[in-house]
């Protein structure tokens, strides 16, 4: 392996969602003291315009002021975006691993590759899954028939998620 | 919402992929970033590739 890092990269409506709101999430899961061990596993902020720049640099000097870091100490780099090649497909969609069957199906309709990562409706039956269905159940349900599943991945994909409800006590 | 779910949402909850970028080793045939939303093949997603989206990407230790 080469000189890289590992990323996450997120489509996101503008519509529906902001870049603030990432930057948000992104500085609660750690503190921007938090020295990188490599540059393959760096906490970084890749920008991809002005704007994201501006934003990423903004919410960096905010999250260390929340989190009583001194400027000098701050680790967690803001710097332009790169090429982005896909990982390997195991890599994908990772709570779905756990689900084989629906996984199964989903690779008989995408492959494991490329068209898995970027399937919307592979992205929400990982995130519905990963998230614990007890606590999404009734927007899951509504939701299901948009997605205009086959027949059969709907019946796995219950079958899943029925496994995972709590017995109501 | 915690954060912590929020989080776990937003990355599996809308397109995403986890990559690698820069350098990667010769003889490694993976695919790479094009702009275009190659899983068209259930509603929900064709619906999906007309939206435009942004691209936001994080490192995360």
């Amino acid at each position: 392996m080469g000189n890289h890092t590992e990323v996450i990269s997120i489509d996101f409506d503008p519509k529906v969602l902001k870049y603030p709101d990432l930057l948000e999430i992104f500085w609660a899961a750690h503190r921007c003291d938090q020295i990188n061990s490599s540059r393959q596993y760096m906490n970084a902020l890749f920008y991809h315009d002005d704007a994201q720049k501006k934003g990423a640099e903004e919410s960096r000097a905010a999250a260390a002021k929340k989190q009583g870091v001194e400027v000098a100490e701050v680790q967690t780099s803001i710097l332009p975006v790169g090429k982005f090649t896909y990982a390997e497909g195991y890599h994908q969609k990772y709570y779905l691993t756990q689900f084989r069957e629906v996984r199964d199906i989903l690779i008989g309709i995408y492959g494991e590759g490329k068209s898995l990562a970027d399937s919307t409706v592979a992205a929400r039956l990982n995130a519905y899954l990963g998230n614990g269905m007890e606590k999404d159940w009734k927007v899951f349900l509504e939701e299901l028939s948009e997605f205009g599943l086959p027949n059969e991945l709907e019946a796995a994909l219950k079958k899943a998620a029925t496994g995972m409800l709590k017995p109501v006590k | 919402m915690s954060n912590n779910m929020k989080f776990r949402l937003i990355i599996g909850g809308v397109v995403a992929g986890l990559a690698l970028m820069a350098g990667i080793a010769p003889g490694e045939k993976l695919a790479k970033a094009d702009g275009k939303v190659s899983a068209t093949k259930l509603p929900l997603d064709v619906k999906s590739a007309k939206v435009k989206f942004e691209t936001a990407t994080f490192g995360l230790g």
